[in-house]
């Protein structure tokens, strides 16, 4: 457990809720490695994406 | 119709029973049980917590998870908790001799059970026709501790309720149908290389066990034991 805390937890779910469009029951129904999975990827397309506005 | 299960199906080993059943991993809704159990920093809590989450997880029709001895309890989350978030958990510690922290990355399938060949510290004999055949203590006993002031009132909660039948040349005696009174006066009459042997059979009890090793900045050799879940998720 000590990997994640309520607050955390609720943070995350928000984000992903408000920013990128995703359902509360689509998170809930993941595997939690899954979820930390797109929450990688996630963050690694926004820094791409920063980078390539940065540029252009 | 039945519903029909969409996540990944692996066996878990139930450690006091030597057999395997079948469990998918949490989900991230079931991860909020924990970590709710989690925030109310209540042993209870996380227990029951626990329990609803194997529970759930469970693939076997007839699992009753109220049946498994502690340990297993924490074996077998431990596994499921391997299979549903990360087999790496990151712990520190900081050592007493030098103040410093000290960080370790433990894979959790390497955890492993000791003592499981305790089955023979079951049997204990009283006389030489009379004895007791004690049983791992489960997670309903565990439940069940009455709030106790004294220290020694638990103890003898737990060796009455540990104790699974007695036995004489003629008859297997079952504890559930044993008046508590009765039981009493007999646990009252045993002498002490009998409680020795009862003494013995706790400290046998099957366990998980991991050891970190390290050698601190004053070139002092160190070794960890981690034993509980505690030991997993609270260490530093």
């Amino acid at each position: 457990m000590s990997h994640n805390s309520l607050v955390n937890y609720y943070t995350t779910l928000f984000a992903l809720i408000q920013h990128h469009k995703y359902s509360i029951s689509e998170v809930e129904d993941l595997m939690p490695y899954e979820r930390d999975i797109y929450v990688d990827l996630l963050m690694s397309y926004l820094k791409e994406e920063k980078e390539r506005l940065e540029k252009g | 119709m039945l519903p029909k299960i969409d996540k990944p199906i692996f066996e878990l080993k139930i450690p006091s029973m030597d057999k395997s059943i079948n469990f998918r991993p949490f989900t991230v809704k079931e991860e909020k049980i924990l970590l709710t159990a989690q925030q109310s920093g209540e042993d209870k809590d996380i227990i029951l917590a626990i329990k609803q989450v194997i529970n759930n997880c469970c693939q076997e029709p007839n699992f009753e998870v109220n049946d498994l001895a502690t340990f297993d309890l924490e074996f077998m989350f431990l596994k499921l908790r391997a299979k549903s978030v990360n087999n790496i958990i990151d712990v520190s510690y900081r050592d007493n001799e030098d103040d410093e922290l000290y960080s370790f990355a433990i894979n959790l399938d390497d955890v492993e059970m000791i003592n499981l060949d305790s089955e023979s510290t079951k049997l204990i004999s009283v006389t030489e026709t009379v004895g007791l055949k004690m049983k791992y203590p489960s997670v309903t006993i565990i439940d069940n501790i009455p709030s106790y002031e004294d220290a020694t009132d638990v103890i003898d909660y737990l060796v009455k309720s540990c104790i699974d039948c007695i036995y004489d040349e003629e008859s297997v005696y079952s504890t559930k149908d044993i008046p508590a009174e009765e039981l009493d006066a007999w646990l009252d009459n045993l002498d002490i290389d009998t409680f020795t042997k009862i003494r013995e059979f706790f400290d046998k009890l099957p366990q998980m066990y991991y050891k970190l090793t390290y050698t601190n900045s004053k070139g002092t050799e160190r070794v960890i034991e981690l034993n509980s879940l505690n030991d997993f998720f609270m260490l530093g």
